[in-house]
């Protein structure tokens, strides 16, 4: 499988006037393996701590396998931009927007999810992965656009997490 | 190409899966099938060693398995979860209901 290539940026570094701003960025491409591409992405930030990567294998992964299982990702695939600052990580996933997304903010703004709940019919969890990444990060937002969908995930840092 | 393996042996009166790998949307049903097979009618251990990443479709299949196994009196333990696995077991808020133990060698006799 081919990693997709984070390019990484210091912004401290290139004449951005915010100072311990990382950022790194790629594109998943549309296909089955878009989750384990997104996971390769991960692993090859080196500013993220052991930790942070973690978090976000589990919170990331919730979220581009439910844009590839429910929405339609457009041709342009899924982009990806992390910002890491001293105090925080934020994860953002953008795609080509989908009326199921906005469907779904829509649902979540008329009814607060009530949390995880079996159907034992179809023997399946309902709410899970939303329960999972609400309580992985420090804030979550769905945001549906005109053009662009838009997922913003925040995690706060740890000491060890790293500049 | 999925990445997913799943290896079954027999450790005591246990069912092994050992599961290597992403659990994910594309990759849960080789999982899933497995465990419902055994989940309920032996006891069953279910080894995340090696799951590289797991997403709710993997959680909510061994939460069923959990189901089952409850409902017939069979025992389910989870063998050792990997980092991954473990943060994703947490994050559901409810990791007391994945029994755990450390290495197969502690499944109960």
């Amino acid at each position: 499988m081919n990693r997709p290539k984070a390019r990484i940026r210091s912004a401290s570094n290139s004449g951005n006037p915010v100072r311990g701003l990382l950022k790194a960025r790629c594109t998943v491409p549309r296909s089955p393996d878009a989750v384990m591409r997104f996971e390769a992405f991960v692993q090859s930030v080196d500013f993220l701590s052991e930790r942070e990567r973690s978090l976000l294998v589990v919170a990331g992964d919730e979220v581009v396998d439910n844009l590839l299982t429910h929405g339609e990702i457009g041709r342009k695939g899924i982009s990806v931009l992390l910002r890491k600052r001293p105090d925080s990580l934020t994860l953002g996933l953008f795609v080509q927007s989908h009326y199921a997304f906005a469907q779904f903010t829509a649902c979540l703004d008329e009814t607060p999810p009530l949390g995880p709940r079996y159907n034992p019919d179809l023997r399946r969890w309902h709410g899970l992965g939303l329960t999972m990444c609400r309580n992985l990060t420090s804030s979550i937002s769905y945001r549906a656009g005109e053009k662009l969908d838009r997922v913003f995930m925040t995690f706060l840092s740890q000491p060890g997490d790293g500049p | 190409m999925t990445g997913i393996s799943i290896e079954n042996t027999e450790r005591g009166k246990y069912v092994v899966l050992t599961v290597n790998g992403p659990i994910n949307s594309y990759t849960f049903n080789e999982l899933q099938e497995k465990a419902m097979k055994y989940a309920g009618k032996t006891d069953l251990a279910i080894d995340l060693a090696g799951v590289s990443s797991m997403t709710s479709a993997g959680i909510g299949v061994i939460l069923a398995a959990i189901e089952d196994a409850e409902a017939a009196g069979k025992r389910i333990f989870v063998v050792s979860p990997s980092e991954v696995a473990r943060l994703a077991i947490e994050s559901t808020g409810f990791a007391e209901r994945f029994p755990t133990v450390a290495s197969v060698k502690e499944l109960p006799a």
